[in-house]
C-alpha cells in the first residue's frame, strides 16, 4: 500500500522536479555554447536549441498547460 | 445609471472564483503575448541589421549571466511551490534569492557588459549598428528584469505580511510567470547576441 503524501513531502517532490528542470536548462545552455563553437554559430541549430529551452520553461515553470485545463482543476 | 451599476455588480458576483481565475490567467497570457511581439520585433531587427554576423562579445560573461537568470527562475518556481503549500519561510527565502540573482544579472549586463563591450552607442562607421542593436536588446530586456525585481520585492513584502497562502497565491503565480517570461526572452537573446553568426568588428580576435 502506497504511504500517504503529506503537503511538505509533496512540496519537496515538486521542488525537486524544478531542480531537475534547472539542470536540464543549464545543460541545454552549455550545449548552445558548444554548438556555436563547433558550427561557427549556426543560426538554425542555435535557434532550435533556444526554442527547446523556451518550451521547457513554458511547460514546467510557467505552467502553460493550466491555461487549457478545465476551470475546476485550476486555482 | 444606478440600476446599470447594480446589474454590473450582480454580474461580477455571479462569476465563480474558478471562472475569475481562468479569466485572470488568460489576461496575463495575452499581456505576455503582446510583449512577445515587441521582443520578436527587436529580434527581427537584429537579423535584418546584423545578418549572420555578431560583435566580439565576451561569450563566457554571456553564458554566466544566462545561467544566473536560469537559476533565478528555479528559485521563483521554488517560491511559488512553497506558498502553494503554505510554507511562508521557504517562500520568503526563495523569493529573496530570486531578487538577488535578478540584481546579479543586471550587474552582469549593465555593470560589466555595457562597460567592456567593444561596440557601444558612440561606435561610428559601419559598426555603429552593432552598438545600437546590442544596447537596445540588452537595455529593453534589462528594463523588464528591473520591473520584475520591483514586482518581486512587492510580492516578498506582501508575503512577509501574510497576504498569500495555498488558497490565495494568484499574485505570486502571475509574478512568477512574468519572471519566467523574461527568462524565455533572454534564452533567445543570448545566442542572438553572443553566439549566432561570425564575429566581426572591433574586439579580440
Amino acid at each position: 500500500m502506497k504511504p500517504l503524501e503529506t503537503p511538505m513531502m509533496r512540496k519537496r517532490r515538486v521542488q525537486r522536479i524544478g531542480l531537475y528542470v534547472l539542470i536540464a536548462l543549464i545543460i541545454l545552455e552549455i550545449l548552445d555554447f558548444v554548438t556555436a563553437r563547433l558550427t561557427n554559430g549556426s543560426v538554425l541549430l542555435l535557434f532550435v536549441l533556444a526554442a527547446i529551452n523556451a518550451a521547457v520553461i513554458a511547460q514546467y515553470f510557467m505552467h502553460i498547460g493550466e491555461l487549457f485545463a478545465p476551470e475546476e482543476e485550476t486555482h | 445609471m444606478a440600476t446599470e451599476a447594480i446589474a454590473h455588480e450582480h454580474h461580477a458576483a455571479a462569476i465563480s472564483p474558478a471562472r475569475r481565475m481562468a479569466m485572470n490567467r488568460m489576461g496575463l497570457w495575452l499581456f505576455i503575448l503582446s510583449d512577445t511581439f515587441f521582443f520578436a520585433g527587436i529580434f527581427a531587427a537584429r537579423f535584418y541589421l546584423w545578418g549572420a554576423t555578431r560583435p566580439h562579445l565576451d561569450q563566457v560573461l554571456g553564458m554566466t549571466v544566462t545561467i544566473v537568470l536560469l537559476v533565478s527562475s528555479y528559485f521563483m518556481y521554488r517560491a511559488e511551490m512553497a506558498i502553494r503549500h503554505d510554507d511562508r519561510g521557504d517562500y520568503l527565502r526563495s523569493i529573496l534569492m530570486t531578487i538577488l540573482l535578478g540584481l546579479g544579472f543586471l550587474a552582469g549586463v549593465v555593470g560589466f557588459e555595457w562597460r567592456t563591450s567593444p561596440v557601444n552607442l558612440s561606435t561610428e562607421g559601419e559598426f555603429a549598428v552593432y552598438g545600437s542593436i546590442l544596447f537596445f536588446m540588452t537595455g529593453m530586456h534589462a528594463f523588464h528584469v528591473l520591473t520584475g525585481v520591483i514586482l518581486l520585492a512587492i510580492l516578498a513584502y506582501r508575503g512577509y505580511k501574510g497576504h498569500f497562502s495555498s488558497r490565495n497565491y494568484w499574485a505570486v503565480q502571475a509574478g512568477a510567470i512574468y519572471w519566467h517570461f523574461v527568462d524565455v526572452v533572454w534564452v533567445f537573446f543570448y545566442p542572438a547576441l553572443y553566439l549566432m553568426g561570425v564575429a566581426v568588428g572591433p574586439g579580440h580576435h
